[in-house]
Protein backbone atom coordinates (compact mmCIF):
# COMPACT_ATOMS: atom_id res chain seq x y z
CA UNK A 1 0.00 0.00 0.00
CA UNK A 2 1.86 3.07 -1.24
CA UNK A 3 -0.09 5.60 0.85
CA UNK A 4 0.97 3.82 4.04
CA UNK A 5 4.57 4.00 2.93
CA UNK A 6 4.33 7.75 2.42
CA UNK A 7 2.71 8.16 5.82
CA UNK A 8 5.50 6.18 7.43
CA UNK A 9 7.86 8.91 6.36
CA UNK A 10 5.46 11.73 7.20
CA UNK A 11 4.98 11.08 10.90
CA UNK A 12 6.02 8.83 13.79
CA UNK A 13 4.47 8.17 17.15
CA UNK A 14 6.40 8.74 20.40
CA UNK A 15 5.25 5.93 22.66
CA UNK A 16 6.26 5.27 26.25
CA UNK A 17 9.27 3.06 26.96
CA UNK A 18 6.97 0.18 27.89
CA UNK A 19 6.25 -0.23 24.16
CA UNK A 20 9.90 -0.44 23.12
CA UNK A 21 10.91 -3.49 21.10
CA UNK A 22 13.65 -4.69 23.43
CA UNK A 23 14.33 -7.16 26.25
CA UNK A 24 14.03 -4.48 28.95
CA UNK A 25 10.44 -3.76 28.01
CA UNK A 26 9.32 -7.39 28.37
CA UNK A 27 11.40 -7.89 31.54
CA UNK A 28 13.08 -11.28 31.80
CA UNK A 29 13.00 -13.16 35.12
CA UNK A 30 14.13 -16.60 36.19
CA UNK A 31 11.74 -19.50 35.85
CA UNK A 32 12.06 -23.19 36.65
CA UNK A 33 10.89 -25.73 34.07
CA UNK A 34 10.74 -29.53 34.06
CA UNK A 35 10.40 -32.07 31.27
CA UNK A 36 7.51 -34.53 31.22
CA UNK A 37 8.60 -38.15 31.15
CA UNK A 38 5.85 -38.73 28.61
CA UNK A 39 3.47 -36.47 26.72
CA UNK A 40 0.55 -38.54 27.92
CA UNK A 41 0.81 -37.04 31.41
CA UNK A 42 0.42 -33.50 30.14
CA UNK A 43 -3.24 -32.94 31.00
CA UNK A 44 -2.89 -34.55 34.40
CA UNK A 45 0.16 -32.44 35.34
CA UNK A 46 -1.37 -29.22 34.01
CA UNK A 47 -4.61 -29.79 35.89
CA UNK A 48 -2.63 -30.24 39.07
CA UNK A 49 -0.49 -27.15 38.51
CA UNK A 50 -3.47 -24.97 37.65
CA UNK A 51 -5.03 -25.91 40.95
CA UNK A 52 -2.04 -25.96 43.29
CA UNK A 53 0.55 -23.70 41.67
CA UNK A 54 -1.34 -21.16 39.54
CA UNK A 55 0.67 -18.41 37.82
CA UNK A 56 -1.43 -15.65 39.26
CA UNK A 57 -1.25 -12.37 37.37
CA UNK A 58 0.85 -13.95 34.63
CA UNK A 59 -1.96 -15.05 32.35
CA UNK A 60 0.12 -14.27 29.26
CA UNK A 61 2.49 -17.19 30.02
CA UNK A 62 1.80 -20.55 28.41
CA UNK A 63 2.50 -23.37 30.81
CA UNK A 64 3.87 -25.87 28.29
CA UNK A 65 6.23 -25.82 25.35
CA UNK A 66 7.59 -28.56 23.18
CA UNK A 67 11.35 -29.05 23.02
CA UNK A 68 13.58 -31.23 20.91
CA UNK A 69 15.83 -33.54 22.87
CA UNK A 70 18.19 -36.35 21.88
CA UNK A 71 15.30 -38.54 22.97
CA UNK A 72 12.86 -36.98 20.50
CA UNK A 73 10.21 -34.28 21.02
CA UNK A 74 9.30 -33.71 24.63
CA UNK A 75 7.00 -31.37 26.55
CA UNK A 76 8.51 -28.92 28.96
CA UNK A 77 6.36 -27.42 31.72
CA UNK A 78 6.88 -24.13 33.54
CA UNK A 79 6.67 -24.93 37.24
CA UNK A 80 7.75 -21.77 39.04
CA UNK A 81 8.46 -18.12 38.29
CA UNK A 82 10.92 -16.29 40.53
CA UNK A 83 8.61 -13.34 41.19
CA UNK A 84 5.84 -15.65 42.46
CA UNK A 85 7.70 -18.62 43.93
CA UNK A 86 10.90 -17.21 45.34
CA UNK A 87 11.29 -20.12 47.79
CA UNK A 88 11.00 -22.84 45.17
CA UNK A 89 13.83 -21.75 42.90
CA UNK A 90 16.12 -24.63 43.81
CA UNK A 91 16.91 -27.26 41.22
CA UNK A 92 17.64 -29.98 43.81
CA UNK A 93 14.92 -29.47 46.37
CA UNK A 94 12.12 -28.32 44.17
CA UNK A 95 10.83 -31.75 43.12
CA UNK A 96 10.32 -32.74 46.73
CA UNK A 97 7.98 -29.97 47.84
CA UNK A 98 4.52 -31.10 48.82
CA UNK A 99 2.73 -29.25 45.99
CA UNK A 100 4.71 -31.34 43.49
CA UNK A 101 4.61 -34.77 45.13
CA UNK A 102 1.40 -36.00 43.40
CA UNK A 103 2.95 -35.43 39.93
CA UNK A 104 6.57 -36.07 40.84
CA UNK A 105 6.81 -39.35 38.94
CA UNK A 106 5.81 -37.70 35.64
CA UNK A 107 8.52 -35.04 35.60
CA UNK A 108 12.30 -34.89 35.29
CA UNK A 109 15.27 -32.66 34.40
CA UNK A 110 14.51 -29.45 36.28
CA UNK A 111 16.22 -26.47 34.65
CA UNK A 112 16.22 -22.70 34.76
CA UNK A 113 14.60 -20.77 31.91
CA UNK A 114 14.17 -17.05 31.14
CA UNK A 115 10.55 -15.90 31.43
CA UNK A 116 9.16 -12.64 29.96
CA UNK A 117 7.37 -11.24 32.98
CA UNK A 118 5.32 -8.54 31.21
CA UNK A 119 2.63 -9.36 28.65
CA UNK A 120 3.72 -8.25 25.16
CA UNK A 121 2.11 -4.94 24.15
CA UNK A 122 3.19 -5.02 20.52
CA UNK A 123 3.82 -7.61 17.85
CA UNK A 124 7.57 -6.93 18.04
CA UNK A 125 7.53 -7.56 21.78
CA UNK A 126 5.54 -10.75 21.14
CA UNK A 127 8.29 -11.95 18.83
CA UNK A 128 10.94 -11.15 21.43
CA UNK A 129 9.00 -12.99 24.17
CA UNK A 130 8.61 -16.10 22.02
CA UNK A 131 12.38 -16.50 21.80
CA UNK A 132 12.37 -17.18 25.55
CA UNK A 133 9.04 -18.77 26.44
CA UNK A 134 5.68 -19.07 24.62
CA UNK A 135 3.19 -16.35 25.53
CA UNK A 136 -0.18 -15.24 24.31
CA UNK A 137 -0.64 -11.82 22.66
CA UNK A 138 -3.77 -9.70 22.61
CA UNK A 139 -3.25 -7.08 19.99
CA UNK A 140 -4.27 -3.51 20.86
CA UNK A 141 -5.49 -2.27 17.48
CA UNK A 142 -4.90 1.36 18.30
CA UNK A 143 -1.30 0.78 19.41
CA UNK A 144 -0.62 -1.24 16.26
CA UNK A 145 -1.95 1.59 14.15
CA UNK A 146 0.15 4.11 16.07
CA UNK A 147 3.25 2.00 15.52
CA UNK A 148 2.54 1.67 11.83
CA UNK A 149 1.51 5.34 11.73
CA UNK A 150 -1.62 4.36 9.89
CA UNK A 151 -3.87 5.99 12.46
CA UNK A 152 -4.42 9.00 10.25
CA UNK A 153 -6.25 8.97 6.95
CA UNK A 154 -4.76 10.96 4.09
CA UNK A 155 -6.95 14.00 4.68
CA UNK A 156 -6.08 13.92 8.41
CA UNK A 157 -2.41 13.97 7.42
CA UNK A 158 -2.98 16.90 5.09
CA UNK A 159 -4.66 18.83 7.88
CA UNK A 160 -1.82 17.97 10.31
CA UNK A 161 0.76 19.23 7.82
CA UNK A 162 -1.25 22.37 7.13
CA UNK A 163 -1.22 23.19 10.82
CA UNK A 164 2.51 22.46 11.06
CA UNK A 165 3.08 24.68 8.04
CA UNK A 166 1.42 27.48 9.95
CA UNK A 167 3.71 26.78 12.95
CA UNK A 168 6.72 27.02 10.59
CA UNK A 169 5.38 30.25 9.12
CA UNK A 170 4.87 31.58 12.65
CA UNK A 171 8.52 30.80 13.54
CA UNK A 172 9.61 32.62 10.37
CA UNK A 173 7.66 35.72 11.40
CA UNK A 174 9.45 35.54 14.77
CA UNK A 175 12.77 35.31 12.92
CA UNK A 176 12.13 38.72 11.39
CA UNK A 177 12.16 40.20 14.91
CA UNK A 178 15.12 38.14 16.07
CA UNK A 179 17.17 35.73 13.96
CA UNK A 180 17.64 33.39 16.93
CA UNK A 181 13.92 32.57 16.95
CA UNK A 182 13.58 28.97 15.77
CA UNK A 183 10.35 27.84 17.38
CA UNK A 184 6.76 28.33 16.26
CA UNK A 185 3.61 26.96 17.89
CA UNK A 186 0.00 26.60 16.78
CA UNK A 187 -2.78 25.45 19.12
CA UNK A 188 -5.87 24.05 17.44
CA UNK A 189 -9.27 22.81 18.50
CA UNK A 190 -9.49 19.58 16.49
CA UNK A 191 -13.24 19.29 16.97
CA UNK A 192 -13.78 22.28 14.68
CA UNK A 193 -10.26 22.67 13.24
CA UNK A 194 -10.22 26.20 14.66
CA UNK A 195 -6.91 27.92 15.40
CA UNK A 196 -6.98 29.09 19.03
CA UNK A 197 -3.52 30.67 19.24
CA UNK A 198 -0.17 30.99 17.50
CA UNK A 199 3.16 32.07 19.00
CA UNK A 200 6.90 32.21 18.37
CA UNK A 201 9.88 32.09 20.72
CA UNK A 202 10.11 35.54 22.37
CA UNK A 203 13.09 35.03 24.68
CA UNK A 204 15.18 37.54 22.77
CA UNK A 205 12.46 40.12 22.20
CA UNK A 206 11.66 42.99 24.51
CA UNK A 207 8.00 42.88 25.38
CA UNK A 208 5.81 44.08 28.19
CA UNK A 209 6.17 42.03 31.38
CA UNK A 210 3.89 44.12 33.59
CA UNK A 211 2.62 47.69 33.90
CA UNK A 212 4.74 49.26 31.19
CA UNK A 213 7.95 47.43 32.05
CA UNK A 214 9.49 45.93 28.93
CA UNK A 215 12.20 43.27 28.99
CA UNK A 216 13.44 40.06 27.41
CA UNK A 217 11.81 37.30 29.39
CA UNK A 218 14.01 34.18 29.58
CA UNK A 219 10.93 31.97 29.99
CA UNK A 220 8.92 33.32 27.04
CA UNK A 221 9.35 30.10 25.08
CA UNK A 222 6.91 29.77 22.19
CA UNK A 223 4.85 27.08 23.96
CA UNK A 224 4.45 29.20 27.12
CA UNK A 225 3.32 32.17 25.03
CA UNK A 226 0.87 30.03 23.05
CA UNK A 227 -0.67 28.60 26.24
CA UNK A 228 -1.06 32.09 27.70
CA UNK A 229 -2.75 33.21 24.50
CA UNK A 230 -5.23 30.32 24.77
CA UNK A 231 -6.00 31.64 28.27
CA UNK A 232 -6.41 35.08 26.73
CA UNK A 233 -8.93 33.69 24.25
CA UNK A 234 -10.99 32.60 27.25
CA UNK A 235 -10.84 35.97 29.00
CA UNK A 236 -7.72 35.19 31.03
CA UNK A 237 -4.01 35.40 30.27
CA UNK A 238 -1.05 37.05 31.97
CA UNK A 239 0.82 39.21 29.46
CA UNK A 240 -0.06 41.86 26.89
CA UNK A 241 2.90 40.85 24.65
CA UNK A 242 3.10 44.49 23.57
CA UNK A 243 4.33 45.56 21.07
CA UNK A 244 4.21 42.21 19.24
CA UNK A 245 0.57 41.31 19.76
CA UNK A 246 -1.76 43.49 17.73
CA UNK A 247 -5.15 44.38 19.15
CA UNK A 248 -6.87 42.80 16.18
CA UNK A 249 -4.38 40.06 15.51
CA UNK A 250 -4.87 37.72 12.58
CA UNK A 251 -3.69 34.16 12.19
CA UNK A 252 -0.77 35.12 9.94
CA UNK A 253 0.57 37.80 12.28
CA UNK A 254 2.74 35.38 14.27
CA UNK A 255 1.24 36.13 17.67
CA UNK A 256 -2.47 35.45 17.58
CA UNK A 257 -5.32 34.48 19.83
CA UNK A 258 -8.84 33.72 18.75
CA UNK A 259 -11.01 36.48 20.20
CA UNK A 260 -14.23 35.25 18.67
CA UNK A 261 -14.73 32.30 21.00
CA UNK A 262 -17.46 32.63 23.59
CA UNK A 263 -15.81 32.01 26.97
CA UNK A 264 -18.36 29.35 27.70
CA UNK A 265 -17.68 27.56 24.42
CA UNK A 266 -15.39 25.02 25.95
CA UNK A 267 -15.68 23.20 29.21
CA UNK A 268 -12.25 24.00 30.55
CA UNK A 269 -12.61 23.91 34.30
CA UNK A 270 -12.78 20.53 35.88
CA UNK A 271 -14.77 20.90 39.05
CA UNK A 272 -13.49 17.69 40.62
CA UNK A 273 -10.09 19.29 41.19
CA UNK A 274 -10.35 23.04 41.04
CA UNK A 275 -8.12 24.53 38.41
CA UNK A 276 -8.14 25.69 34.85
CA UNK A 277 -7.10 23.13 32.30
CA UNK A 278 -7.45 25.54 29.48
CA UNK A 279 -6.13 23.26 26.75
CA UNK A 280 -8.36 20.25 27.46
CA UNK A 281 -9.06 18.62 24.11
CA UNK A 282 -6.69 20.88 22.14
CA UNK A 283 -3.90 19.82 19.76
CA UNK A 284 -0.51 21.53 19.71
CA UNK A 285 1.81 21.90 16.71
CA UNK A 286 5.36 22.87 17.52
CA UNK A 287 8.33 23.01 15.15
CA UNK A 288 10.89 21.64 17.67
CA UNK A 289 10.36 19.23 20.54
CA UNK A 290 9.37 21.23 23.64
CA UNK A 291 11.88 21.55 26.51
CA UNK A 292 11.07 20.05 29.95
CA UNK A 293 9.42 23.24 31.19
CA UNK A 294 7.21 23.56 28.12
CA UNK A 295 6.39 19.83 28.05
CA UNK A 296 5.22 19.96 31.64
CA UNK A 297 3.31 23.18 30.92
CA UNK A 298 1.42 21.30 28.18
CA UNK A 299 0.73 18.47 30.62
CA UNK A 300 -0.55 20.91 33.27
CA UNK A 301 -2.79 22.42 30.58
CA UNK A 302 -4.14 18.95 29.68
CA UNK A 303 -3.59 19.06 25.93
CA UNK A 304 -4.96 16.21 23.83
CA UNK A 305 -2.11 15.70 21.41
CA UNK A 306 1.25 17.24 20.44
CA UNK A 307 2.83 17.15 16.96
CA UNK A 308 6.42 18.26 16.56
CA UNK A 309 8.91 18.49 13.73
CA UNK A 310 12.39 17.77 15.08
CA UNK A 311 13.71 16.27 18.29
CA UNK A 312 16.22 18.08 20.45
CA UNK A 313 18.60 17.18 23.28
CA UNK A 314 16.93 17.75 26.63
CA UNK A 315 13.43 17.57 25.10
CA UNK A 316 10.56 16.45 27.32
CA UNK A 317 8.44 14.51 24.82
CA UNK A 318 10.76 11.78 23.61
CA UNK A 319 14.41 12.81 24.02
CA UNK A 320 15.39 13.31 27.67
CA UNK A 321 11.96 12.33 29.02
CA UNK A 322 8.60 11.12 27.79
CA UNK A 323 6.49 13.17 30.18
CA UNK A 324 3.34 12.51 28.13
CA UNK A 325 3.54 8.75 28.72
CA UNK A 326 4.27 8.56 32.45
CA UNK A 327 1.80 6.70 34.61
CA UNK A 328 2.92 8.62 37.71
CA UNK A 329 1.71 11.95 36.32
CA UNK A 330 -1.99 12.75 36.25
CA UNK A 331 -2.49 13.38 32.54
CA UNK A 332 -1.32 11.53 29.47
CA UNK A 333 -1.46 12.58 25.83
CA UNK A 334 -0.34 11.38 22.44
CA UNK A 335 2.80 12.71 20.80
CA UNK A 336 3.87 12.48 17.16
CA UNK A 337 7.21 13.60 15.75
CA UNK A 338 8.88 14.08 12.37
CA UNK A 339 5.98 16.18 11.08
CA UNK A 340 7.45 18.19 8.15
CA UNK A 341 10.80 17.36 9.70
CA UNK A 342 13.10 18.72 7.01
CA UNK A 343 11.24 22.03 6.85
CA UNK A 344 11.39 22.37 10.64
CA UNK A 345 15.07 21.45 10.69
CA UNK A 346 16.18 24.42 8.63
CA UNK A 347 14.45 27.02 10.80
CA UNK B 1 12.40 26.91 64.81
CA UNK B 2 11.69 24.19 62.29
CA UNK B 3 9.18 21.43 62.51
CA UNK B 4 11.50 18.85 61.09
CA UNK B 5 14.28 17.29 63.12
CA UNK B 6 16.62 16.34 60.29
CA UNK B 7 17.41 19.87 59.16
CA UNK B 8 20.74 21.10 60.48
CA UNK B 9 20.73 24.45 58.67
CA UNK B 10 20.69 27.11 61.38
CA UNK B 11 20.44 30.44 59.57
CA UNK B 12 17.66 32.29 61.34
CA UNK B 13 17.05 34.05 58.03
CA UNK B 14 15.67 30.88 56.47
CA UNK B 15 12.76 30.81 58.86
CA UNK B 16 12.06 34.48 58.19
CA UNK B 17 12.03 33.98 54.43
CA UNK B 18 9.90 30.84 54.75
CA UNK B 19 7.52 32.78 56.97
CA UNK B 20 6.94 35.32 54.21
CA UNK B 21 6.51 32.55 51.64
CA UNK B 22 3.69 31.21 53.81
CA UNK B 23 2.06 34.64 53.80
CA UNK B 24 1.67 34.33 50.02
CA UNK B 25 0.47 30.73 50.26
CA UNK B 26 -2.25 31.87 52.65
CA UNK B 27 -3.15 34.69 50.29
CA UNK B 28 -3.54 32.10 47.51
CA UNK B 29 -5.93 30.11 49.67
CA UNK B 30 -8.03 33.22 50.35
CA UNK B 31 -8.30 33.69 46.58
CA UNK B 32 -9.39 30.11 45.94
CA UNK B 33 -6.05 29.07 44.46
CA UNK B 34 -3.90 26.07 45.39
CA UNK B 35 -2.07 27.46 48.45
CA UNK B 36 1.55 27.66 47.38
CA UNK B 37 3.61 30.79 47.98
CA UNK B 38 7.21 31.83 47.48
CA UNK B 39 9.74 34.63 47.75
CA UNK B 40 12.97 35.23 45.86
CA UNK B 41 15.72 36.61 48.10
CA UNK B 42 18.82 38.37 46.79
CA UNK B 43 22.08 37.69 48.66
CA UNK B 44 20.16 36.57 51.74
CA UNK B 45 19.28 40.18 52.47
CA UNK B 46 16.42 41.44 50.35
CA UNK B 47 13.17 40.03 48.96
CA UNK B 48 13.17 40.95 45.26
CA UNK B 49 10.14 38.97 44.13
CA UNK B 50 7.07 37.32 45.61
CA UNK B 51 4.44 35.04 44.16
CA UNK B 52 1.46 32.82 44.78
CA UNK B 53 -0.53 30.55 42.50
CA UNK B 54 -2.68 32.43 39.98
CA UNK B 55 -3.94 29.55 37.88
CA UNK B 56 -7.64 30.32 38.24
CA UNK B 57 -7.25 34.06 38.09
CA UNK B 58 -5.37 33.90 34.78
CA UNK B 59 -7.10 30.75 33.45
CA UNK B 60 -3.55 29.57 32.76
CA UNK B 61 -2.48 26.28 34.36
CA UNK B 62 1.18 27.35 34.28
CA UNK B 63 0.85 30.36 36.57
CA UNK B 64 2.44 28.73 39.58
CA UNK B 65 3.82 30.77 42.48
CA UNK B 66 7.41 30.40 41.20
CA UNK B 67 6.59 31.70 37.71
CA UNK B 68 4.69 34.65 39.20
CA UNK B 69 7.63 35.46 41.51
CA UNK B 70 10.14 35.38 38.63
CA UNK B 71 8.09 38.04 36.81
CA UNK B 72 7.78 40.08 39.98
CA UNK B 73 11.55 40.01 40.50
CA UNK B 74 12.13 41.10 36.89
CA UNK B 75 9.77 44.04 37.30
CA UNK B 76 11.24 45.08 40.63
CA UNK B 77 14.88 44.86 39.56
CA UNK B 78 14.47 46.36 36.08
CA UNK B 79 17.96 45.31 35.07
CA UNK B 80 19.40 44.20 31.76
CA UNK B 81 21.22 41.42 33.54
CA UNK B 82 18.48 39.67 35.45
CA UNK B 83 20.26 36.30 35.12
CA UNK B 84 23.15 37.63 37.20
CA UNK B 85 20.68 38.70 39.89
CA UNK B 86 19.04 35.25 39.85
CA UNK B 87 22.44 33.57 40.19
CA UNK B 88 22.87 35.43 43.49
CA UNK B 89 19.36 34.66 44.70
CA UNK B 90 17.55 31.89 46.55
CA UNK B 91 13.92 30.84 46.24
CA UNK B 92 11.90 29.99 49.33
CA UNK B 93 8.72 28.10 48.48
CA UNK B 94 6.18 26.30 50.65
CA UNK B 95 5.87 23.23 48.37
CA UNK B 96 8.47 21.43 46.24
CA UNK B 97 8.56 22.99 42.76
CA UNK B 98 6.83 20.93 40.06
CA UNK B 99 8.67 19.56 37.03
CA UNK B 100 7.88 22.69 35.01
CA UNK B 101 9.00 25.12 37.69
CA UNK B 102 12.11 23.07 38.54
CA UNK B 103 13.14 23.26 34.87
CA UNK B 104 12.44 26.99 34.66
CA UNK B 105 14.30 27.77 37.90
CA UNK B 106 17.29 25.71 36.79
CA UNK B 107 17.31 27.39 33.39
CA UNK B 108 17.40 30.90 34.87
CA UNK B 109 20.17 29.80 37.25
CA UNK B 110 18.63 30.37 40.68
CA UNK B 111 21.32 29.64 43.28
CA UNK B 112 19.40 27.56 45.86
CA UNK B 113 15.84 26.44 46.52
CA UNK B 114 14.47 25.96 50.01
CA UNK B 115 11.11 24.24 50.13
CA UNK B 116 8.57 22.96 52.61
CA UNK B 117 6.68 19.77 51.83
CA UNK B 118 7.16 17.28 49.03
CA UNK B 119 5.00 17.44 45.91
CA UNK B 120 4.17 13.78 45.34
CA UNK B 121 2.06 14.48 42.25
CA UNK B 122 4.37 16.70 40.18
CA UNK B 123 7.57 17.27 42.15
CA UNK B 124 10.56 18.01 39.95
CA UNK B 125 13.13 18.20 42.78
CA UNK B 126 13.15 14.55 43.74
CA UNK B 127 9.57 13.36 44.26
CA UNK B 128 8.63 12.39 40.69
CA UNK B 129 11.77 13.42 38.78
CA UNK B 130 15.17 14.88 39.61
CA UNK B 131 15.03 17.79 37.20
CA UNK B 132 17.12 19.90 39.60
CA UNK B 133 20.19 17.63 39.45
CA UNK B 134 19.86 15.42 36.34
CA UNK B 135 23.33 15.50 34.73
CA UNK B 136 21.89 14.81 31.29
CA UNK B 137 20.11 18.17 31.33
CA UNK B 138 23.15 20.38 31.93
CA UNK B 139 23.64 21.27 28.26
CA UNK B 140 19.97 22.11 27.69
CA UNK B 141 18.80 23.39 31.08
CA UNK B 142 21.92 24.70 32.82
CA UNK B 143 23.95 23.82 35.89
CA UNK B 144 22.35 21.60 38.58
CA UNK B 145 20.18 23.38 41.11
CA UNK B 146 20.77 23.11 44.86
CA UNK B 147 17.66 22.11 46.80
CA UNK B 148 17.04 21.93 50.53
CA UNK B 149 13.79 20.56 51.81
CA UNK B 150 11.70 19.98 54.89
CA UNK B 151 11.16 23.53 56.14
CA UNK B 152 7.80 23.69 57.92
CA UNK B 153 6.55 20.82 55.78
CA UNK B 154 3.66 19.98 58.11
CA UNK B 155 2.41 23.54 57.94
CA UNK B 156 2.57 23.46 54.14
CA UNK B 157 0.67 20.16 54.01
CA UNK B 158 -1.96 21.49 56.39
CA UNK B 159 -2.56 24.42 54.07
CA UNK B 160 -2.90 22.15 51.03
CA UNK B 161 -5.24 19.88 52.94
CA UNK B 162 -7.51 22.75 53.88
CA UNK B 163 -7.71 23.68 50.20
CA UNK B 164 -8.40 20.20 48.85
CA UNK B 165 -10.84 19.38 51.63
CA UNK B 166 -13.15 22.18 50.54
CA UNK B 167 -12.81 21.02 46.94
CA UNK B 168 -13.01 17.28 47.23
CA UNK B 169 -12.85 15.35 50.48
CA UNK B 170 -11.58 12.20 48.74
CA UNK B 171 -8.55 13.68 47.05
CA UNK B 172 -5.16 12.08 47.72
CA UNK B 173 -2.97 14.38 49.74
CA UNK B 174 0.74 14.94 49.59
CA UNK B 175 2.56 13.49 52.55
CA UNK B 176 5.28 14.94 54.76
CA UNK B 177 7.49 11.93 54.15
CA UNK B 178 11.17 12.84 53.86
ZN1 LIG C 1 10.49 25.50 26.35
ZN1 LIG D 1 5.15 24.55 39.25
Amino acid sequence: NPSTCIKDKRISCVLGDEYAANKDAVGLVKGLAVTLTSKKYASQVLKHLTEYLPLEGLQHLKRVRSVKTHDGDKLQVLMFVATLHEDFMDLNKTLNIKEIKPVKDFIMDPMFVAIPIKPPLTRDQFNICKQYWPVSFHEDKKISKLLLCSLFADDDMDRIEENMDLAIETARIGKKFDPRCDQGVVIVDPATNTIISTAFDMRNMECEIKDGYFARHPLNHAVMVAIDLVARSQGGGTYTYKPFLKSNSKINDGLYFNSTLPTSARNTSDTSDKGYYICTGLDVYVTKEPCIMCSMALLHSRVRCVFYGVSRPGGGLGSAFKLHARKDLNHRFEVFCNVLKSKCQVL
Amino acid sequence: MMDNGNICETSSNISNWMESAFKYAEEALEHGEVPVGCVIVHKDTKVIGTGRNKVNETKNATRHAEMVAIDDAMCNMKTDNILEVFSESALYVTVEPCIMCAASLRSIGIQTIYYGCKNERFGGCGSVLHIHTDEALTASTGQPLQCKSGYYSERAVKLLKSFYKQENPNVTLPSVRQ
